[in-house]
C-alpha cells in the first residue's frame, strides 16, 4: 500500500493551466477526495497519479519513491473511469482479466483470480455476459473488478457514482466503502458531489480552478471553510453570505447587511474582530444554524416570512430584507407561514466571517 | 534482455531502482516504435513523394541521372505552350478551354441543379418522393462501365459525340444523383427547428432558404463545388471514349496522346505537360484538402 | 396555394429529373435491351436472344479474365484499401496522438492527393518510376548499384496493377479509419495503458475490435468499387500482356472500344457488364450475411461514445 505525496505539480496544456501548483499528502489506506466543480483539474491530477498526463512541474510520491516519468502499466495502480471503459467486445470474465493477461499471468491463476475478486465484489454470477447486457450499477462493478484485480497500490476513481440513479448510488456508495476498508486499499475519489465526497472519504481536498482551496476533514469543510469559495459550495441548502459592515448602534456593535437588515455582534465575535483594521467582511451563515424564536431576544432580528418551501423532512423559511435573503431551515414540524413574523438568531459560534477583499475567512475565537 | 530480467528479479516490486530500470525500458521501447512509425510513414510515401517531385523537376530539367537527380535547368520542355508538339497536335490554349469548360460545367450543375433537387427531397413533401429516393439509390449501383455503350448510343444518335456538350451532359447525369444524395445528407442535418422559427417569424419558403438554410450547407456547397471541378477537370474516360476529334480534345486527350507518340522518347515534355494539367488540382488541393476528405467518403473510386 | 407549392417543386426538380433520366435511365434501359441484340458499331438492332450470354460460357478468354479480376480485386483489397489503409491509419492517429496533429496531417494529405490527381497524370508518374530503361525511377536506383533495367510492367503486369491501384485505394480506408480512431473514447485508451497494454497490444485488444463495422463496411464497399474500376489499368497497362491484366470491366470496354483487340462488339460487351452488375449484387449479398450489416444498424453504437 502507498502513502502518495504531490508536491508542488503544476499541468498546463498549452497556454491552459489545468492545475496550478498543488500539493497534498495522501496517507496510507484511506479514503481521499478530490472534490470540485468541473474543469477545476481534479481529473487531471487524479491522471497525473495514474501516469497518464505527466505533471509539466513538480513531483509525484508513492512510498517516497518519485514516480515522474513512470509509465501507467509500472505504477500499479487501478483506475475506475467515469464511464467505467468496459471494453464491449470482451465478456464481463475477459474484461476483468485483461490487466492480468497482459502480464502474462498463467490462465488458471487468471481464472482463480477473476473469480475471487468477482465474489467481494458480487459479480460472479455475471462472468459470461457482455457489458451491453448487464446494468449500469453492475457495470460499474465489473469497472472496480477490473481495477482491483491486479492487486494495485493505489485505487483511483472517477466521479464512480455520477451514471447512477439516486438509489443505486448510495446502495453503492457504501459498497465501495466495505470493498476499500476489506481490501485496505489507499483509495483516490474524484467526484463533483460533496455528499460523495463526504461520506466516503476520510479526508477531502477541495478544488478550484487548478488549486487546492481546503484540505481537511470533511466535518471541518462544513465547519470551518477556509474561503468564502469552499463555505458556498458546501452544505445543502447553500449558506446565506452577503456583506455585512461592522458598525455601532446605541453602543452596540452590529453588522449591517444592505440598507434594512442589521445582525448584532456576539460579544465573542466583537473581541475576536476588535484587533482589526477592516470594517468590511462577508458574514455568511448556514441555513440550519438560525434559530426561529416566537419573542424577541438581544441577538435576534425580527422578520417577516416570505416563503416556506417544504423540503422532506425539513422546510426552507425565507427571509427579506430589502435586497438581502435570509434562509432559515427549520423542522417540518415547525409551525410556520407566510406573512408571520419572527426573530430569528444565528447561532454564535456557527457565525463565518470573511474578508471583503481576499474572501479567506477571518479567525473568530472557538 | 535477460541479463537485465535477473538484475531486477532480486529487487523488491517497488523498489526505486527496479522502477526506474523497468521505466527506461520502456521509454526506449516507446521512442523505437515512434521511430519505427516515422520511417514506416516516410517509406511507405517515398513513391508519392518522389513521383509528385519527378513531375516538377523534371519539367525544368535537361536530364535526371540515375533517373532521380535533375541535371540543368530549362524551361525548353514547356515551349508546347507557345508551339506545336508536332503538326498532328491541336492549339494547347483551345485543348486546356475545352477543359475548363468540362470542369467550371461540372460546378455549376452540381450547385444549381444538385442543390435544390436535394432540398426538396430533403424538406418537402410530395408525390413520388420516395420512388426518387429509391431510383437515387438503384441509379448508383450501375457502375460507368455498365451505361459506357449506351450513352456512346444516346450521344451518337443526338449527334453530341466528340463534343464536350455531351461528355459534360454525360458526366452531369451520372454525378447527380451522387450529388444529390451527398447535399441532401448536409441539408438533413440542420434541424427542422431552425427552418421552422424562420417561417413562424413571417419569412417566405424562399427567404428562409437563402438566408437560413443556404449559409449553413455552405461548407457542404462549397466542397461539392471543389470536388465536382477537380473531377470535372480531370476527366479521362469518357473524353477519350467519345471525342476523336481534336477541336474538341481536353487535356486529357492532349497527355494520353504525348504518351502514345513520344513514348521512351521525350520524358520532359510528358512531364511537363502533365504538370501543366494538374497545376490547378494541386493548388485547390493545398488549399482546400480539408474540405475535400469530407466528400471523399462520398466518392466511388477504388 | 396548393397548387403553386407544387409547381415549385416541380420546377426545382425538373432539371435533374431530365438528365437523369436521359443520361441515367434510358441508357440503363437501352444497356439491357443491347445485351440482346449483335449490335456492332454501325449501331443496328439486331436481335440474337440470349446468344450473348451463351457466347459467354465458350469464351475462352473470359475465364482467364475471371481469375484476373478475382486476383485484382482481393489482391488490391486485402493488401492496399484495407490492410495499408488500416497501417496509415494507424500510424498517422499515433502521431498525432504525440502533438504532431500537422505532421499526420501531412501524410494523410499526402496519401489522398492520388485520389484527386487526373487519372493520366497519375498514369504518367507510374509510367516514369516503371519505364523500363534506365530514365525510369526504379530502373535508375537498379542502375545506381550496378543491376540491369528490369521491364516492370511486362514482368510483373499484375503485382503493377494492384500497386498503382492500391495506393489510390489506400487512401479512403485511411480517412475512415482514422476517424473510427480518433472517435474512440479516450477513456478506453487510457484504461488499456493501466491495464498494462503498450500500443500494440492496445490496437490488438482494444482498437481494431472498436472499429470492426468500419473494416467491414470498407472490404464490402471497396470490393464493389474495385471490381468495376479499371481506368487506371487501361492507362497503365491496357489489360496487357496479352490479356494478363484484363479484368472483367476492362475486358468490356476493350470489347466496345479497346482498338488493339476486338472493337465495337457493343452487343457482347454490354451483356459483359450486366454480368458484372449481377456479379456486383451477390458480392453484396454475400458481404450483408457474412459481416451480419443488419446487425451494426441495430446494434446500439456504445464503442464509438
Amino acid at each position: 500500500m502507498a502513502a502518495v505525496v504531490l508536491k508542488n505539480i503544476t499541468k498546463a496544456f498549452g497556454s491552459v493551466v489545468a492545475v496550478d501548483n498543488i500539493s497534498l499528502e495522501i496517507p496510507d489506506g484511506q479514503v481521499t477526495a478530490l472534490l470540485g466543480p468541473s474543469g477545476c483539474g481534479k481529473t487531471t491530477t487524479l491522471l497525473m497519479l495514474a501516469g497518464i498526463y505527466q505533471p509539466t512541474r513538480g513531483e509525484i510520491f508513492f512510498d517516497e519513491v518519485m514516480v515522474n516519468g513512470i509509465p501507467p502499466k509500472l505504477r500499479n495502480v487501478g483506475l475506475v473511469f467515469q464511464s467505467y471503459a468496459l471494453y464491449p467486445h470482451m465478456t464481463v470474465f475477459e474484461n476483468i482479466a485483461f490487466p492480468l493477461k497482459l502480464k502474462k499471468v498463467p490462465k488458471d491463476e487468471i481464472r482463480q483470480r477473476v473469480q475471487d475478486i468477482a465474489k467481494v465484489v458480487q459479480i460472479d454470477d455475471l462472468l459470461q455476459r457482455k457489458p451491453a447486457q448487464i446494468s449500469g450499477g453492475q457495470q460499474q462493478r465489473v469497472a472496480l473488478c477490473r481495477a482491483l484485480v491486479k492487486n494495485p497500490d493505489l485505487l483511483l476513481l472517477d466521479e464512480p457514482l455520477s451514471n447512477l440513479d439516486a438509489r443505486l448510488r448510495i446502495e453503492t456508495r457504501a459498497e465501495i466503502k466495505r470493498i476499500q476498508q476489506e481490501l485496505g486499499i489507499t483509495t483516490i475519489l474524484v467526484t463533483h458531489d460533496q455528499v460523495e465526497a463526504v461520506t466516503m472519504a476520510d479526508q477531502v481536498a477541495v478544488m478550484r480552478n487548478g488549486v487546492i482551496q481546503q484540505y481537511s476533514s470533511p466535518e471541518d469543510l462544513l465547519l470551518k471553510p477556509a474561503n468564502m469559495f469552499v463555505a458556498s459550495f458546501m452544505g445543502d441548502p447553500p449558506m446565506n453570505l452577503m456583506e455585512a459592515e461592522l458598525s455601532s448602534e446605541n453602543g452596540k456593535s452590529v453588522f449591517r447587511c444592505g440598507s434594512e437588515l442589521k445582525i448584532p455582534v456576539p460579544d465573542a465575535i466583537a473581541a475576536a474582530l476588535q484587533s482589526r483594521r477592516d470594517r468590511e467582511f462577508i458574514l455568511g451563515v448556514r441555513p440550519e444554524n438560525l434559530e426561529l424564536l416566537d419573542e424577541p431576544h438581544e441577538l435576534a432580528v425580527p422578520g417577516t416570512v416570505f416563503m416556506v418551501e417544504l423540503l422532506g423532512r425539513d422546510k426552507l423559511v425565507d427571509f427579506r430584507f430589502g435586497e438581502v435573503a435570509l434562509r432559515a431551515l427549520v423542522p417540518a414540524d415547525v409551525a410556520v407561514s407566510q406573512g408571520e413574523k419572527k426573530w430569528i438568531r444565528p447561532q454564535a459560534h456557527r457565525i463565518h466571517l470573511f474578508g471583503k477583499a481576499d474572501r479567506q475567512a477571518v479567525p473568530l475565537a472557538g | 534482455m535477460a541479463q537485465l530480467k535477473q538484475e531486477i528479479a532480486h529487487l523488491p516490486r517497488f523498489s526505486p531502482e527496479r522502477l526506474r530500470i523497468e521505466a527506461r525500458k520502456e521509454q526506449r521501447k516507446a521512442r523505437l516504435l515512434t521511430l519505427f512509425i516515422y520511417t514506416f510513414l516516410i517509406v511507405a510515401s517515398l513513391p508519392i513523394i518522389l513521383g509528385y517531385g519527378w513531375l516538377v523537376l523534371n519539367s525544368f530539367s535537361e536530364t535526371l541521372a540515375y533517373g532521380v537527380l535533375p541535371k540543368g535547368w530549362t524551361i525548353k520542355n514547356f515551349r508546347f505552350l507557345w508551339e506545336l508538339p508536332s503538326r498532328y497536335y491541336p492549339d494547347l490554349w483551345r485543348t486546356t478551354w475545352n477543359t475548363l469548360l468540362l470542369a467550371v460545367g461540372m460546378t455549376i450543375i452540381m450547385i444549381l441543379v444538385a442543390t435544390p433537387t436535394a432540398y426538396v427531397i430533403s424538406r418537402m413533401k410530395f408525390p413520388g418522393r420516395n420512388m426518387m429516393l429509391a431510383m437515387t439509390l438503384i441509379l448508383h449501383s450501375f457502375p460507368g462501365v455498365t451505361l459506357l455503350i449506351s450513352l456512346y448510343y444516346v450521344l451518337r444518335s443526338l449527334g453530341l459525340l466528340n463534343s464536350i456538350v455531351g461528355v459534360f451532359l454525360v458526366k452531369a447525369g451520372l454525378m447527380l444523383p451522387l450529388g444529390i444524395w451527398i447535399m441532401k445528407g448536409f441539408f438533413d442535418n440542420i434541424s427542422w427547428d431552425v427552418e421552422m422559427s424562420g417561417l413562424v417569424d413571417g419569412a417566405t419558403r424562399m427567404q428562409t432558404l437563402y438566408k437560413i438554410i443556404l449559409p449553413q450547407v455552405k461548407p457542404g456547397i462549397a466542397a461539392m463545388a471543389i470536388f465536382s471541378f477537380i473531377n470535372g477537370w480531370s476527366e479521362y474516360i469518357y473524353v477519350i471514349t467519345f471525342i476523336q476529334k481534336k477541336e474538341s480534345w481536353t487535356l486529357s486527350s492532349y497527355v494520353n496522346s504525348i504518351i502514345g507518340d513520344f513514348q521512351f522518347i521525350d520524358y520532359g515534355l510528358l512531364s511537363a505537360t502533365a504538370l501543366f494539367y494538374i497545376l490547378p488540382v494541386l493548388l485547390f488541393f493545398i488549399f482546400t484538402q480539408k474540405y475535400l476528405m469530407t466528400v471523399t467518403v462520398g466518392g466511388t473510386k477504388g | 396555394m396548393k397548387r403553386r407549392g407544387y409547381g415549385m417543386i416541380v420546377l426545382l426538380l425538373l432539371p435533374a429529373l431530365l438528365i437523369i433520366l436521359a443520361f441515367y435511365v434510358v441508357p440503363a434501359v437501352l444497356t439491357g435491351t443491347m445485351s440482346l441484340t449483335n449490335m456492332d458499331h454501325r449501331l443496328s438492332w439486331n436481335f440474337v436472344g440470349l446468344d450473348n450470354y451463351k457466347a459467354m460460357l465458350q469464351d475462352t478468354i473470359l475465364s482467364r479474365v475471371f481469375w484476373n479480376t478475382l486476383l485484382y480485386v482481393f489482391g488490391t483489397l486485402l493488401c492496399f484499401n484495407v490492410t495499408f489503409g488500416l497501417l496509415l491509419a494507424l500510424a498517422t492517429s499515433y502521431i498525432a496522438e504525440r502533438q504532431a496533429e500537422r505532421t499526420s496531417m501531412f501524410f494523410r494529405a499526402l496519401w489522398l492527393l492520388p485520389r484527386f490527381t487526373p487519372p493520366i497524370v497519375y498514369g504518367v508518374i507510374w509510367l516514369w518510376i516503371l519505364d523500363p530503361t534506365r530514365n525510369g525511377l526504379l530502373n535508375g536506383i537498379l542502375n545506381f548499384f550496378g543491376g540491369r533495367p528490369v521491364s516492370w510492367i511486362s514482368e510483373y503486369p499484375m503485382p503493377v496493377i494492384i500497386l498503382t491501384n492500391g495506393v489510390i485505394g489506400a487512401s479512403f480506408g485511411m480517412i475512415l479509419f482514422y476517424s473510427a480512431i480518433t472517435s474512440i473514447s479516450k477513456e478506453y485508451t487510457w484504461a488499456a495503458e493501466v491495464d498494462g497494454a503498450g500500443w500494440l497490444q492496445r490496437i490488438r485488444y482494444v482498437t481494431l475490435p472498436l472499429i470492426r463495422w468500419p473494416l467491414m463496411f470498407v472490404t464490402a464497399y471497396q470490393t464493389l468499387s474495385l471490381l468495376t474500376s479499371y481506368e487506371y489499368i487501361l492507362i497503365i497497362t491496357g489489360g496487357g500482356p496479352f490479356y494478363r491484366t484484363t479484368v472483367w470491366s476492362l475486358y468490356a470496354y476493350n470489347e466496345a472500344f479497346g482498338g488493339y483487340y476486338a472493337s465495337y462488339r457493343f452487343g457482347y460487351a454490354t451483356a459483359l457488364t450486366l454480368v458484372l452488375v449481377l456479379i456486383s449484387m451477390v458480392a453484396s449479398i454475400i458481404y450483408w450475411r457474412v459481416f451480419r450489416f443488419r446487425e451494426m444498424m441495430s446494434e446500439p453504437k456504445i464503442e464509438v461514445i
